[in-house]
């Protein structure tokens, strides 16, 4: 039985679902081939560890500070990690160090098979080494602590933090400015975006940090799932704009709908 | 490893606990119990993941002391880990192990945490110097909101209150919720493409 107040949500995921899988069935078919625009943000990651690599100096990577649960969590986690697989074969490619820190237990064997896949993939695997993942702690500050201290230790030349991220985002971002890093920021969390955009010499706002793994990764399916979701946007606005109209003539059919 | 232990195994088991879990979100049905299960075996399966992760972080930091690479950090490091886990391993609510976690941990978190403020107030000047038209608009609105927000304000002039409030209401919230719409349908799509297995950077390689 449907659970009440959960109609219309199912209702909207339905379509979009159908939506999203009908572009992707399209672009097997090659009925079209998907083109998002560029995202300089992204670009630029070869150029962090491209001028880390001329500096001598070792990376720093955050895929977030979150884990694998919770509805706006575990997306993000997500596109950090495929962020990470890129960079890690850029770093692999160039011979440049990079240290992964990690918060959340679940995400490092993931992280650490990431890493290790790069390395092979950019024909080093010998130049994999398992100490650059690391686990730092499970609470917040703790977490800050010790990656603070080993950025400046390791007096790094560029930081990469895309995930979930909470305040740890303005105090790692402002170490890195200290220290002369380039850095990339992203994430989904509203209230870290200023200080993202504030610190960051590129950052990805919102919904661009989903579209990163799509985007890195060129495959055409993927860039297709990315075209149904701005055709979702396109739908979304024309609801928001039915809805302002319905209410202005006074018909509630759509807040109705809503709440079904 | 093979590429279905590798890539299928993983994909599949998505696919089948994300759809008990999608089910369970809309519909009260038999699966409500699946899906209750699930979440309780992912508990588990985080819970091994600490084992794994205190493991690693001890082999590292054995390394580090044998090498003799800021060794005293790494057993300073080490003893605290290991002496916190034999306090607390008969309970949680023991009365020693809690002195330990409220006059060690809680203290030490707090003071990490207060540096906030020191980083806030550099990266507040850092950002708030009119380099350009953008950077000039973000201070102007920054000084008025900010200044309709301080008390004083209100004794010069009810009017800097008015100010702050219709910038927050209109202009931020105007441009907040549409990043929020976008994050909402992106998290919505990523969702999809996992679940579908679309999405498989996370499982490394170049997602072929």
């Amino acid at each position: 039985m449907l659970r009440s107040g959960a109609g219309s949500s199912f209702l909207f995921l339905t379509i979009f679902c159908v939506i999203l899988v009908a572009v992707v069935l399209l672009v097997r078919r090659g009925a079209f081939t998907p083109k998002i625009r560029r995202l300089s943000q992204l670009d630029a990651i070869a150029e962090l560890v491209g001028r880390a690599t001329e500096m001598g100096k070792p990376i720093h990577f955050m895929p977030g500070s979150g884990g694998l649960t919770g509805g706006d969590v575990a997306p993000q986690t997500i596109a950090g990690l495929s962020i990470l697989g890129y960079t890690s074969e850029l770093c692999a490619k160039y011979g440049s160090k990079m240290f992964v820190t990690i918060r959340v237990a679940e995400t490092q064997a993931l992280a650490r098979d990431i890493v290790q896949q790069a390395y092979m993939a950019a024909g080093k695997p010998e130049a994999f080494d398992p100490n650059q993942i690391i686990y730092v702690a499970p609470t917040s500050q703790s977490y800050t602590a010790g990656v603070l201290g080993l950025m400046n230790r390791e007096k790094i030349a560029a930081n990469i933090m895309v995930g979930a991220i909470w305040a740890e985002s303005i105090m790692f971002s402002e170490e890195a400015a200290t220290l002369g890093a380039m850095q990339l920021g992203g994430t989904a969390h509203t209230h870290q975006l200023p200080f993202m955009l504030a610190c960051c010499d590129y950052s990805l706002i919102g919904e661009e940090l989903f579209a990163a793994g799509a985007y890195v990764s060129k495959d055409p399916l993927q860039l297709a799932a990315v075209v149904g979701q701005d055709m979702c946007k396109l739908a979304a606005i024309a609801l928001i704009a039915i809805g302002v109209l319905a209410t202005l003539v006074g018909s509630p059919s759509l807040l109705d709908l809503l709440k079904w | 490893m093979s590429i279905f232990a590798k890539r299928t195994l993983p994909l599949a088991i998505t696919f089948v606990f994300g759809f008990f879990m999608v089910v369970d979100f809309f519909f009260s049905t038999p699966a409500s119990a699946i899906a209750a299960n699930v979440n309780r075996a992912f508990v588990v399966v985080a819970n091994f993941a600490v084992i794994t992760a205190i493991g690693t972080v001890t082999l590292m930091h054995i390394r580090k002391i044998q090498k003799k690479e800021e060794w005293y950090n790494s057993l300073a490091l080490l003893a605290v880990l290991y002496l916190t886990i034999a306090i607390g391993w008969s309970s949680a609510s023991d009365p020693t192990y809690l002195w330990w976690f409220n006059n060690l941990f809680v203290p030490l978190e707090t003071t990490v945490f207060c540096l906030l403020a020191f980083y806030i107030s550099s990266a507040s000047y850092r950002v708030f110097k009119a380099r350009s038209k953008e950077a000039a608009l973000l201070l102007i609105s920054a000084v008025l909101v900010m200044w309709g927000r301080a008390p004083i304000s209100a004794v010069i002039s009810e009017g800097f209150a008015a100010i702050a409030d219709w910038m927050m209401a209109v202009p931020n919230t105007a441009g907040m919720r549409g990043i929020v719409i976008g994050i909402g349908i992106g998290v919505i799509s990523i969702g999809i493409r996992t679940l579908l297995g679309i999405e498989r950077g996370h499982l490394g390689g170049k997602g072929e």
